[in-house]
């Protein structure tokens, strides 16, 4: 690592035989063939088989491009510190490396999002209430406690679903969308009193202000003082005085 | 003081990509429990039965010829008493269907044969270091 020579050769090689490595892995985690990646991919399978062999064939952003879309996956390219190279290089394992592709992540993110707190909560209620919780956390006690335990966890479920049930119409989520007034990249929330966010009210303003822009422009004012371009006013005397010539 | 073949021939190799690839390659099957193509390919041909090579390609096709055994395991549970281990004979590249050094492939049948027959040992491979 001391020799440039060998840094630069290692930089090359977390490209050229980690990817291939890491992009099998996906593959074989989703049980694909090479034939299923290609038709995702939109590319030959010959060239997947070539794209996988380590260190076969230089890979563009292009091409990682497609295959992360085909996998339904982020891609990240970054500048980094040496040592962090190595750090994600020594972390490597590629029998258990891993990515979500988005719908499962969705999924498993709407689920933590609704259900962990009240039950966690409820559990915890009711583990205390019961007083059969030990120090450590695990339970104590003979085969009466586990029917208890078993009894807590069924009314726990129980409550579970129901404070889901409640939850779901106003979980919020709704209002993460865009809501056509303002501008579509724009992911604000609107209030209840249809008042615009700040951002949006500015914009208004200078689409309003482009407005007047334009309409001094055509009667050949300046176009933010309103009083005649003089610089205007000069060119059509020049160009009148070389059409009088 | 034995010869070691492919610590040897990692110190042939130039200083930049080739001997980074090696020790990236190296590391990553190290990790991998089960091997398959393209990064393990059997050779070819009756005199070369039992050998494997390991592949990748830094310029040119770079390879390992060795073969796979089976060695048992002193510690861990009773179903994993034997662990897999791959023995490295020797490093190549490789090109069309050459081979360099010329004589490698004879030379990986030539040194199986005395590590089989007792007249060679062998040693893990220390990977090294990357700091």
């Amino acid at each position: 690592m001391k020799e440039k020579g060998y840094r630069d050769g290692y930089v090359a090689a977390q490209i050229s035989l980690g990817l291939p490595t890491k992009i099998r892995a996906l593959r074989m985690e989703r049980q694909w063939t090479q034939g299923e990646l290609a038709r995702r991919a939109k590319m030959a399978q010959p060239r997947i088989s070539e794209i996988e062999t380590p260190g076969e064939r230089k890979l563009n952003l292009d091409t990682l491009q497609r295959i992360a879309s085909a996998f339904d996956i982020g891609l990240d390219v970054d500048f980094v510190p040496f040592g962090e190279l190595i750090h994600r290089s020594e972390g490597f394992d590629p029998d258990s490396f891993s990515v979500q592709s988005f719908e499962p992540e969705l999924a498993a993110a709407t689920t933590r999002q609704l259900v962990p707190s009240p039950e966690k909560t409820a559990l915890q209620d009711a583990f205390v209430e019961s007083g059969k919780q030990s120090p450590t956390g695990f339970l104590l006690g003979d085969s009466s406690d586990l029917d208890h335990i078993r009894r807590i966890h069924n009314e726990v479920m129980t409550r579970v679903v129901e404070e889901i049930a409640k939850a779901r119409p106003s979980t919020g989520l709704t209002s993460m969308e865009p809501t056509g007034v303002i501008d579509a990249h724009q992911f604000g929330t609107l209030t209840s009193d249809r008042r615009l966010p700040e951002p949006a009210i500015a914009q208004r303003e200078q689409r309003s202000c482009n407005k007047e822009t334009t309409a001094r422009k055509k009667r050949g004012l300046h176009h933010r003082s309103g009083v005649r371009n003089p610089i205007t006013k000069k060119r059509r005397t020049l160009w009148t005085k070389k059409a009088t010539r | 003081m034995g010869r070691r073949a492919i610590t040897d021939w990692r110190k042939k190799l130039a200083v930049g990509a080739p001997k980074a690839f090696l020790d990236k390659f190296l590391k990553d099957r190290a990790r991998e429990a089960k091997w398959s193509y393209p990064v393990i390919d059997g050779l070819h041909g009756e005199k070369y039965r039992g050998l494997s090579e390991l592949r990748w390609r830094c310029g040119r096709p770079h390879r390992i010829i060795g073969y796979s055994v089976s060695i048992p395991k002193t510690d861990g549970p009773k179903e994993e008493q034997h662990v897999g281990v791959f023995v490295m004979l020797i490093g190549c590249t490789h090109d069309g269907k050459k081979y360099y050094p010329t004589e490698c492939l004879d030379s990986a049948v030539e040194r199986k044969k005395e590590i089989e027959q007792g007249k060679a040992t062998t040693i893990e491979y220390i990977l090294p270091i990357d700091r």
